[in-house]
């Protein structure tokens, strides 16, 4: 997957899990935030990039991911 | 890791007791599947007049037995006593109908990923060859 | 047991949760905890009482136990429902919690029976 292909099943994909829009999904936004997330949610997050694009976020490697820019760079190089 | 039927008291992996016992045996383990079962007798704590289990009990089942296989991993890593877990969430949950008195439910669950000790099941619940229901659901593990 | 009605098909219960109630011999032995699925039934009997007529659960799209219910933490909740007409029933909404917190927000569908 390319990285604008990336970015844009991470904007669909995610609105549609998160119920959130599309537009609020920018590369500098924090993610925990924005898809409101909590202790019951995060693993929604996991779950959800596992099954979209094969990649593990282990919970050790989940502090670095705070932006969608950091979510895209982990993708792309985990792919 | 593949292991025979009918894996040790099922006391010994779940922390429920009468008369909230949900899960008769975890029958079989293969990697992050396990099968249960359930045979719903006359004392079953959610057996409602008409001798069918309230919805609630099915969720209660599929519950206990992804409790029961938290437990069976839990006692696999050598822990003496099974590890106390809370549903989280329930989502997506549909109930083709209620089970009755004398059915034999087979419960399949399939142990996803786990954050926080939040960990995500799905879980499917057959009489037979007949799906009664199908969810999603979080297990939140209590660490003593 | 109280309730309030408002407009519509909503209404808010108030309700004492029983400690001597023989679940919590097994859920858990010394450990008293509300089973989730028994405030799942407590949501359905408020429908009951307020739509007057049997309901079941066919579907539950989301519930989330946000706090745990215990006969100590909350010997007494207050549960907001709201009923909107939909096929075969009801859509549910709801919500258990008391002055300090939520501990169940429940979005589902009751059939009726």
């Amino acid at each position: 997957m390319t990285r604008e292909e990336i970015i844009e099943k991470v904007a669909t994909t995610l609105s549609e899990e998160f119920e959130v829009e599309q537009e609020v999904i920018t590369p500098d936004a924090v993610i925990y935030d924005t898809l409101q997330l909590d202790s019951l949610s995060l693993v929604d997050l996991v779950a959800v990039v596992q099954y979209t694009f094969k990649v593990k976020i282990p919970v050790s490697d989940l502090p670095s991911v705070k932006t969608f820019n950091d979510l895209y760079d982990y993708i792309e190089s985990h792919q | 890791m593949t292991t025979s039927r009918a894996i040790s008291k099922i006391e010994e992996l779940i922390p429920q007791r009468s008369p909230i016992m949900m899960v008769d045996e975890l029958l079989e383990v293969v990697g992050d599947e396990c099968t249960c079962r359930l045979v719903v007798r006359e004392d079953n704590f959610f057996l409602e007049e008409d001798g069918m289990m309230a919805e609630p009990g099915v969720i209660e089942h599929i519950a206990q037995s992804a409790s029961a296989f938290a437990g069976y991993r839990a006692v696999a890593d050598g822990a003496t006593e099974p590890p106390v877990g809370y549903i989280g969430e329930v989502k997506n949950f549909r109930l083709n109908r209620r089970p009755r008195l004398g059915d034999v439910l087979d419960t399949t669950i399939c142990m996803g990923a786990t954050v926080g000790g939040v960990t995500i099941i799905t879980g499917t619940t057959l009489a037979g060859q007949e799906t009664i229901a199908e969810t999603q659901m979080k297990i939140f593990v209590r660490e003593d | 047991m109280s309730e309030e009605r408002a407009e519509g098909l909503s209404a808010k219960f108030h309700l004492a949760i029983l400690p001597e109630c023989t679940v919590y011999n097994g859920h858990f032995p010394g450990d008293p905890v509300c089973p989730g699925v028994c405030n799942i039934e407590t949501i359905k009997e408020c429908a009951i009482l307020l739509a007057g007529e049997q309901l079941r659960y066919s579907a539950i799209r989301q519930c989330r136990l946000t706090a745990l219910a215990t006969p100590t933490v909350c010997p007494e909740v207050d549960v907001q429902i709201v009923l909107s007409p939909a096929a075969n029933g009801y859509g549910v909404q709801a919500t258990i919690s008391d002055e300090k917190q939520t501990y169940m927000i429940l979005k589902g569908q009751l059939d009726k029976a």
